[in-house]
Formats: C-alpha cells, sequence, structure tokens
C-alpha cells in the first residue's frame, strides 16, 4: 500500500518537475526576446531623457532638475514647429486608417471574388510592398519630373504641370498620396490572406441564400477578418509614430512634411541625444495607452471566429 | 515557489546579458592590415584605391577600403562597441561628442608627427588645426580628427561654349546678370527644339548648390568679422547666448545674408529664363544632362562637379570645364571661397588596434605626392593639407577644371560655416543658417511673391526668436 503511494508520489513530482521545466523552456524566449529586444535596446533611450550635455557629453541630471528635459519638450509644444510636427504626424492616422485601410479592404474583396482585372490589381498593389522604398520614392518622385518622368511627360501634353507637385502646401499631399498607393499593397496582402482562410461552405451557402456581394462583404467577410483588420487599424494608428522614410525620400522633410519619426531619426545622427530619446519615449507614453484602448474597443466589437 | 526562483534567475541573467553589449571593447585584428571607411559620395573611389595601393607598396601594410552611404547609421555602435575599421572618413561625424565620450583616439601626437620635413599641424590648411580640437572625458582640449576636404563650390561652366560664342567670364554680378541676358539673346541651338539657356540646376534634388554662390556674396557684402558673429551665436550687443537669435535680425548681422538672397531672387527666381524647363522642379539628373548635352551654359556645383556629372551622365564630357570665381558682388569686393563640406573629418576610432598604423596613413595622405593623387583621381577636390608645395602642372596641364578649383582655393580668402559652437551639434539642422534645414530656393522659383527677403528674414528671425530658448536647453548652454 505504501509502495503504491510512494510510486504516486513520485510520478506526481516528476509531472511537476517536467511541467516546470517545460514551462521555462517555453517562457525562455519571449523573456529573453523581450529583455534583449526591448530592455537591453529602451534602457539606454529612458537614461538618455535624464541627461544633459556637459562639455559636449551627456551626464545624468541632478535631481532637482531631474525632468528638465521633459519641461524643455512641454515647452516645445508651444512652439509653431512643434504643433506642425504633430500635426503633420497625426495625419497618417487617417491616412492609415480611414483611407488605406477601407480602399485595402475594398479592393481585397475584389481580389478575393476574383472579379475582373484582378491580376492586373494584384500587380498594381504588391509590387509597391516588394520593392525597397527607397527605389520606390525614386520611382515615384521621378515618375512626375516634367522632361523625364512618365507621368510628367504625359500630363504635360494634356496642359498641366507638375512642376510645383513637391513644392510648397503640395508637398504635403504628394507624401500622402504615395502612403496611400505604397500602404494599399502591405494591407491587401495580409487582408487576402485573411480572406483566404474563410471556409468555402460559408459563402457557398451564402451564395445558395442569395446574398448579395455587398451584404456578404459587410456581413460575412468583414467580421470573418475582424482580427486582421484590427492589426492593420493598429498598426496604422503606430504610423503616426513610424512614417519617416517617406518624407525623408520625398521632401528631405521640408514643406511641413517633418513628421516626428523623422525628426527623432535625425537628432539621433546628431549630439544631443536627450531631445529625441525624450520626444520618443512621450509619444510611447501618450500613444501606448491609446492604442491598447482602441485595439480593446476594436475586439469587443466581433467576437472572435476559429475556424 | 520554486518556478518563481527559476524564473528570476534566468530573468536576472538575462538583464545581466542584455547589458553587457555596453562598454568598450578592443577587437584583436592583423596589425599589418589597415581597414578604412569611406563616405562613398561625389568623390568617387578611385584616390582611395590608390592611395592605398601605393601606400602598401611603399610600407607593405595590406590596406582595405571600404565605400559606404550608410556608415553615419552605425558609426555610433562601431565605436561603442567593436569597430570594423581603423579610420573613418565622412561629412557629419558627431565628433565633438564622440570626443568627449572617450570614443576616439587621442591625435595630439600625429599633429606633431613629421611629415616631409615640417610638422603634420603645418600642413594643414588655416583653421582645419583650430576645427580639429575638443574638449576629451576630462574636459581637456586634444585633437581628434583631421579635416578631409578644404572644398570649393560655386559656378561651373562650359568653358568651349564659351569660347566659341566669344562669352567672357563675368568677374561681377552686373557682369553676370549681362552673360546672362547675352546667352538667351543667342539663340545657340541645343537640339530637339530647344535653345542654350545660361543655368541647369535642380530645385528638386539639390537647391542647396545656389548656397555656395549666396554664401560667398554674403562674405564679400558682410566681411568675416560678421560671419564669425554670425557663427557665434552669441547676442551681437551683450555676447550673451540668451539673445543669440539676434544674428538672425535682418536688420542687424544677418542683413547682408538677404541682400546676397536679393542677388540671387532677381538673377534666378525672377528670372525662369535663366534656368533650364522647370528647374526648380526637376531631379539632379535632368539638371546634370542638361549641362552634359550643352542645354546649359552654367550649373551651381561642388568641387566633386565634374566627376559627380560625368558617373551621372556615364561618360566622359567632351567639353572641357572649369569653376569660375563667383562674380564678385561689387565691383570692389574681395574674392572669397565657400569651404564646402569643410567639416567633413578623418577620425580614428579609440577602440581600434592599429591606432598607430592608422596615424600614419592619415600622415601618408599629407604628404604631397598623396595630395597630389587625391586630386588627380577625385577630378577636382582637395584634401584640406596645404597644396602651395603641391606641383599639380602636370594635372592641371590636360585638365582645365583642377586648375580652376586650384585658382579658386590660391587666390581667394577662404571661409567656411562649420562650427564647433555646442547650438549647432546639440541642435542638428536647426541652424546654420537656414532655419530648421529649409531652403527657399525653389520655393521662390514656384511663388516668388511669397518668398521675397523681407518675408522669409522675419519669418526665420521670428522661428529662431520663440524657438532659441529651446534651443539653448538641449545644448546645455546658459
Amino acid at each position: 500500500m505504501e509502495n503504491t503511494i510512494d510510486k504516486k508520489e513520485k510520478r506526481k513530482r516528476f509531472i511537476i518537475k517536467g511541467t516546470t521545466i517545460f514551462i521555462i523552456v517555453m517562457l525562455f524566449y519571449p523573456v529573453a526576446h523581450f529583455l534583449l529586444m526591448w530592455f537591453g535596446v529602451n534602457i539606454n533611450s529612458i537614461l538618455l531623457t535624464f541627461k544633459t550635455p556637459v562639455r559636449n557629453k551627456l551626464e545624468f541630471l541632478k535631481f532637482n532638475e531631474l525632468f528638465y528635459n521633459y519641461q524643455t519638450l512641454f515647452a516645445s509644444l508651444k512652439l509653431e514647429t512643434t504643433q506642425k510636427l504633430f500635426m503633420a504626424s497625426g495625419v497618417y492616422f487617417i491616412i492609415s486608417c480611414f483611407i488605406t485601410l477601407p480602399i485595402a479592404m475594398f479592393f481585397s474583396y475584389f481580389i478575393f471574388k476574383k472579379i475582373s482585372w484582378n491580376g492586373f490589381f494584384k500587380v498594381i498593389f504588391f509590387i509597391p510592398s516588394i520593392l525597397p522604398l527607397v527605389v520606390l520614392t525614386f520611382i515615384y518622385k521621378n515618375s512626375f519630373d516634367v522632361s523625364s518622368g512618365f507621368i510628367g511627360v504625359a500630363l504635360g501634353k494634356m496642359g498641366v504641370s507638375t512642376l510645383d507637385l513637391f513644392i510648397g502646401d503640395n508637398a504635403q499631399w504628394m507624401v500622402w498620396i504615395f502612403c496611400i498607393w505604397a500602404g494599399i499593397g502591405y494591407d491587401v496582402i495580409l487582408l487576402t490572406s485573411g480572406m483566404a482562410r474563410i471556409p468555402r461552405d460559408i459563402l457557398e451557402s451564402c451564395k445558395m441564400d442569395g446574398v448579395k456581394p455587398m451584404k456578404e462583404f459587410f456581413r460575412i467577410i468583414i467580421p470573418l477578418t475582424w482580427p486582421t483588420i484590427t492589426t492593420l487599424f493598429v498598426l496604422g494608428m503606430m504610423s503616426v509614430f513610424n512614417v519617416f522614410m517617406q518624407p525623408m525620400f520625398i521632401t528631405q522633410g521640408q514643406f511641413n512634411t517633418m513628421t516626428i519619426g523623422l525628426q527623432i531619426y535625425q537628432q539621433s545622427r546628431g549630439s544631443g541625444l536627450q531631445e529625441p530619446a525624450t520626444l520618443g519615449l512621450f509619444c510611447s507614453l501618450v500613444g501606448a495607452p491609446i492604442i491598447v484602448l482602441v485595439r480593446y474597443l476594436l475586439n469587443k466589437k466581433y467576437e472572435d471566429v476559429s475556424f | 515557489m520554486k518556478l518563481n526562483k527559476y524564473l528570476l534567475a534566468t530573468v536576472a541573467c538575462l538583464s545581466a546579458l542584455s547589458l553587457t553589449g555596453c562598454g568598450k571593447k578592443t577587437v584583436k585584428r592583423n596589425e599589418n592590415e589597415l581597414l578604412i571607411c569611406v563616405y562613398d559620395g561625389g568623390y568617387g573611389t578611385d584616390w582611395i584605391d590608390a592611395l592605398a595601393k601605393d601606400y602598401e607598396a611603399k610600407t607593405g601594410i595590406t590596406v582595405t577600403w571600404t565605400a559606404d552611404t550608410s556608415l553615419l547609421d552605425r558609426i555610433e555602435d562601431q565605436l561603442n562597441n567593436v569597430s570594423d575599421y581603423d579610420i573613418y572618413m565622412s561629412q557629419d561625424i558627431n565628433w565633438q561628442n564622440f570626443a568627449a565620450q572617450g570614443l576616439l583616439a587621442n591625435l595630439d601626437d600625429l599633429y606633431d608627427q613629421d611629415v616631409e620635413g615640417v610638422k603634420f599641424k603645418d600642413r594643414l590648411v588655416p583653421a582645419a588645426e583650430e576645427m580639429s580640437k575638443a574638449e576629451d572625458e576630462n574636459g581637456d582640449m586634444h585633437y581628434y580628427k583631421v579635416c578631409y576636404t578644404q572644398g570649393a563650390g560655386g559656378i561651373v561652366y562650359n568653358i568651349d561654349m564659351f569660347e566659341e560664342h566669344g562669352w567672357q567670364v563675368p568677374t561681377t554680378y552686373e557682369e553676370l546678370k549681362t552673360l546672362c541676358q547675352t546667352i538667351i539673346n543667342a539663340h545657340v541651338d541645343a537640339g530637339d527644339r530647344k535653345t542654350v539657356v545660361p543655368f541647369a540646376w535642380s530645385g528638386s534634388d539639390r537647391q542647396y548648390y545656389w548656397d555656395y554662390l549666396v554664401f560667398e556674396w554674403w562674405a564679400q557684402l558682410a566681411g568675416m568679422e560678421t560671419i564669425n558673429k554670425f557663427r557665434a551665436f552669441k547676442g551681437p550687443d551683450d555676447g550673451t547666448y540668451a539673445k543669440g537669435y539676434e544674428v538672425y535680425n535682418p536688420t542687424g548681422v544677418y542683413k547682408d545674408f538677404w541682400t546676397a538672397y536679393d542677388m540671387w531672387y532677381d538673377l534666378i527666381a525672377m528670372n525662369k529664363s535663366n534656368s533650364i524647363n522647370g528647374a526648380y522642379g526637376t531631379n539632379l539628373l535632368t539638371a546634370q544632362s542638361a549641362f552634359a548635352n550643352k542645354e546649359a551654359a552654367m550649373i551651381p556645383y561642388g568641387q566633386w562637379a565634374k566627376h559627380e556629372i560625368e558617373n551621372a551622365v556615364n561618360r566622359k564630357l567632351d567639353f572641357d570645364v572649369a569653376m569660375m570665381p563667383t562674380p564678385k558682388a561689387k565691383a570692389d569686393s574681395a574674392q572669397y571661397n565657400y569651404m564646402v563640406g569643410f567639416g567633413d573629418s578623418m577620425i580614428i576610432p579609440e577602440n581600434t588596434p592599429n591606432k598607430k598604423l592608422a596615424k600614419d596613413f592619415i600622415a601618408y595622405m599629407a604628404t604631397k605626392e598623396a595630395c597630389k593623387t587625391f586630386v588627380e583621381k577625385a577630378e577636382g577636390p582637395f584634401l584640406a593639407f596645404d597644396y602651395s608645395g603641391v606641383d599639380l602642372s602636370s594635372i592641371e596641364a590636360n585638365d582645365t577644371y583642377v586648375k580652376s578649383i586650384h585658382d579658386k582655393l590660391s587666390n581667394s580668402t577662404c571661409f567656411h560655416l562649420a562650427s564647433q559652437n555646442p547650438m549647432t551639434y546639440f541642435n542638428v539642422n536647426k541652424l546654420m543658417p537656414w532655419i530648421e534645414n529649409n531652403y527657399y530656393y525653389a520655393s521662390a522659383c514656384s511663388k516668388p511673391e511669397d518668398n521675397t527677403s523681407a518675408t522669409l528674414s522675419t519669418k526665420i528671425y521670428n522661428t529662431a526668436k520663440n524657438s532659441w530658448p529651446v534651443w539653448m536647453r538641449n545644448a546645455g548652454v546658459n
């Protein structure tokens, strides 16, 4: 009898030990990744926000002035240039979430339903996603050149000049249009993958019930691809802080196209690293809760579906 | 409980591991091999290849070089951790800050080293020595960089075209305006139903090339004393940083800058016929091609013009070119040369094991033979060393462009806007001299009425005044 209890006890301990090892092994990678790629990388950035230049070198601030860089940042928020910077960056939320994403959903459905010209749309939307951004912006900008760009020359023949497109207020629009064009492809790739996973029998059943395409799109496709849409919406929100290469390559950040990301990138190549670090941390502190809240609300819209 | 302990131990180990990247490291490297990284720009790479081979032949040291456009993105990481190179040569190196962190090798002994019978520091062009000192970790001043090139910028012109049509190189601004009109009136056929225009330039990619002309006019009108007052970024009256924004006051120190801008404005923005069609909205390649295809007689450029244009159009120019001395703002103005890219640097990382070898290579670059090779292979640019004793006659006999750059550097008062002032390098792209790094040449051609000197000077002064307290805080100055 005692022998049986011992065996059971041993087996129980063995299972607990095995479970412990399993948990440690499973947790090792995510914890390691977090510590190395987030903590290891960002700790220096966080510490930089409490430093100031002393004889060309960044040194820690005195305790009573610990938030000196944050005070400087808040002081800069009153400046017109900083306000324009935040405005110019905020526009990318609207562009990514309310223009690019809906257009991408629309075209993804076209491609998913294999309508006429779907191959053409695939090429048009996928090419920007596979080319490096520097190449893409070069092609985009030069295609509007009055003497050598195919769009510039074609429009010139129709009496429309493209000369001023990348100057003054027009420049912002050209960067926005580029972001929409280049951004659609990425969204379309993810959305078509999400739609491809929808079981055919659901769609066939809809077809038999005489559900029209519009109804199918809004009542079936959108709810079933909602997790992908939520992800893309959240990524779109993050573009407020992430967009920097597009204005850098197209306008060098001139004509009110400077974004938070580009400013941080440019300043981080100089000596005053405390300034971009503070701006970056401030944006993270403000942006992260909003993004988490929006994600939570979006997830509540439809129940998660597995198929 | 046990599980928590295991997890805690793992996390602690990983945390320590994640921070082990911090701290300086020195790598073991072959002591007979020198590794150099140069910025891959308009100078090309023929010069470094030639210098590397020559140095190798003389010393037996293997020199391996890399040309890279992205070196600035990783240089700090390299200096902080393991440097792949013994020497870096590039623009925009944040060297004062690196020196203060102890990341750069002290070059004091190099500056006292003998090079062909003179001290290394005596081989440098004036101002280069002073521009190379910075504070170390303890606040002591030492040499931490060597200026890379001395540079020239201005108007590059087609000599053959000028000679063929009897056009004289203008010596004053008024003559330049007359020349432009003469070129237009000549209606010289440029093919494809076009006629030759005075200037090819690119507003889309390189509008700042006009700076080289405008800055020289500014120096001619204001004189060096005023330029130096501007570069100090201190109140002209009280000498304090607090009133530093006053250097942008359009009625004070900055007045002549706007006069120089007006000269450009009248020449280019108000006279569209002086430029190739759509210059302000066109790309650099179109401007380069227009000049190479003889559709324009002149092009504003830096000293790397010939090499870069030939590279862009993929052929040698079939005409002679030269950089003219910038036409004087006034007939009695002194001749100035704006040293384009004078802030560019050659640095040696503190963490390289081959510091001595690296210094020796830079000392070799200061020799007359190496200086000559650089000019010959880079087709125009000059290193920041004294060329007065360098015999360039064999190159200049066949290269009008090199001769013109040499003449411009030799016969002008050279000045630069590179600064040792913390206000500039702690506020990247904010000052110097277009606030927020916004250029207005293209905009002025697009909408001249919105970009007059009166409008822009007020806008820039107000931006400087409002932003100044924030910029001072960022730079840590009082």
